[in-house]
């Protein structure tokens, strides 16, 4: 009698543990079936997976525009420039103006710069640049972006390219012109 | 060997691309003109197609510079591969150089047609930049995904003024058969019109940049 006891609850408990390893495998087969169908709808973004979509500038961020230095004018060369805490406190990232100003006024040049944070060289962006002196439609001597406050509130600007000339003589300057 | 062939389906993907952005800032520019004269109240709408235009213009300018870079020319690429070109001849059922910019803006609902296909197109390219910049090939190219990245960061704000346009003035959104139209585009251009442009070893390149065949013809 406690033989077949012992019995019946092995094959009890062995059906119950073939069971719930069913339902594991059915259940994460239907996970993953549900997440390679998901109809992700077209239409609508996630803010998460664009992290910079609002990118107009809006009046109530703007700020009076301040210089933050020099634009570095040879290739490789950099600056390294601090974020003002007084303008910018409780902000958490700052619309910067990047802005060129050509002394050659004959020749075409194209300028990439990044600019980044020496604390974190994975926030990178990148800066293109493009003076035609004849040609207004294209000519682009200025590119507002907001970037991130790092912890430091420092901010490295480095020109690291050049086409169409070897060495363009220009001026400009890194601009702080808002804040949210 | 591997080198060569990476090198040319970058040249192909970079030539759509300079392609798209050339036509799609060419057909803002009409489209600004008319908004300015038929809606000068709307400015708040006007800025954000004026940015679109402009980050049209730039991208076009940055794709240029990474053919400038590489030193060739982009790929003679005609109308079969614009997204744009496409769309429009399935929607209003003409090419895009007989679209008249005054009767659009004029009949609100051909309007709403053109915000309905602007705003695709740009949901489209948000949704393909994004896929291409995981892509471990375009991470190769230091260059090209530099772009990419830049093309990133000024998309999501060009889809929005269209929806918002379309949302304040109480039209639907993308209805099935714009739906279709867009996936019919889009999968034809990337499973079959891409694969031939690398295949095809009769392609030819560019003489001149779309600009500068501008000026030639001005």
């Amino acid at each position: 009698m406690t033989k077949l006891k012992t019995f019946s609850s092995f094959i009890l408990g062995s059906i119950f543990f073939l069971f719930v390893l069913l339902y594991m495998f059915v259940e994460s087969w239907v996970i993953y079936v549900k997440k390679m169908v998901k109809f992700k709808h077209l239409y609508n973004f996630r803010e998460v997976e664009f992290p910079l979509l609002d990118v107009l500038v809006s009046e109530q961020n703007e700020l009076t525009p301040s210089t933050l230095g020099a634009l570095p004018n040879t290739l490789g060369a950099s600056r390294t420039v601090a974020i003002p805490e007084e303008l910018t406190s409780g902000a958490l990232e700052v619309l910067l103006d990047i802005q060129m100003e050509a002394l050659s006024v004959e020749e075409c040049f194209e300028l990439e710069f990044e600019l980044s944070s020496p604390e974190d060289p994975s926030k990178v962006e990148y800066i293109y640049l493009f003076h035609r002196p004849f040609d207004d439609q294209h000519h682009f001597n200025t590119v507002p972006l907001w970037y991130p406050i790092p912890n430091n509130r420092t901010i490295k600007l480095q020109l690291v390219d050049i086409v169409g000339m070897d060495k363009p003589a220009f001026g400009g300057e890194l601009r702080l012109i808002g804040a949210r | 060997m591997f080198e060569k062939l990476t090198n040319r389906l970058y040249d192909v993907i970079a030539s759509v691309y300079i392609y798209n952005e050339y036509t799609g800032y060419k057909e803002l520019e009409k489209l600004l003109v008319g908004l300015e004269e038929h809606y000068p109240s709307e400015q708040e709408f006007i800025k954000a197609v004026k940015k679109h235009y402009a980050d049209e213009k730039k991208h076009y300018l940055m794709f240029r510079y990474y053919f400038k870079k590489r030193k060739c020319m982009p790929f003679k690429i005609d109308k079969t591969y614009g997204y744009v070109d496409l769309f429009v001849e399935h929607i209003f059922k003409k090419p895009i150089e007989e679209l008249d910019h005054d009767e659009l803006i004029n009949d609100k609902d051909l309007f709403f047609k053109l915000c309905r296909l602007v705003m695709m197109t740009e949901f489209r390219g948000m949704r393909q930049v994004h896929t291409l910049l995981k892509n471990p090939l375009i991470k190769r190219n230091k260059a090209l995904f530099k772009i990419f990245k830049v093309v990133e960061r000024d998309e999501p704000s060009h889809c929005y003024p269209y929806q918002y346009w379309l949302e304040k003035y109480e039209s639907h959104t993308p209805q099935f058969q714009e739906k279709i139209t867009d996936l019919w585009i889009h999968y034809s251009l990337m499973l079959l019109k891409v694969p031939f442009l690398f295949f095809n070893l009769r392609l030819e390149r560019m003489t001149a940049f779309y600009d500068e065949k501008e000026l030639v013809t001005a």
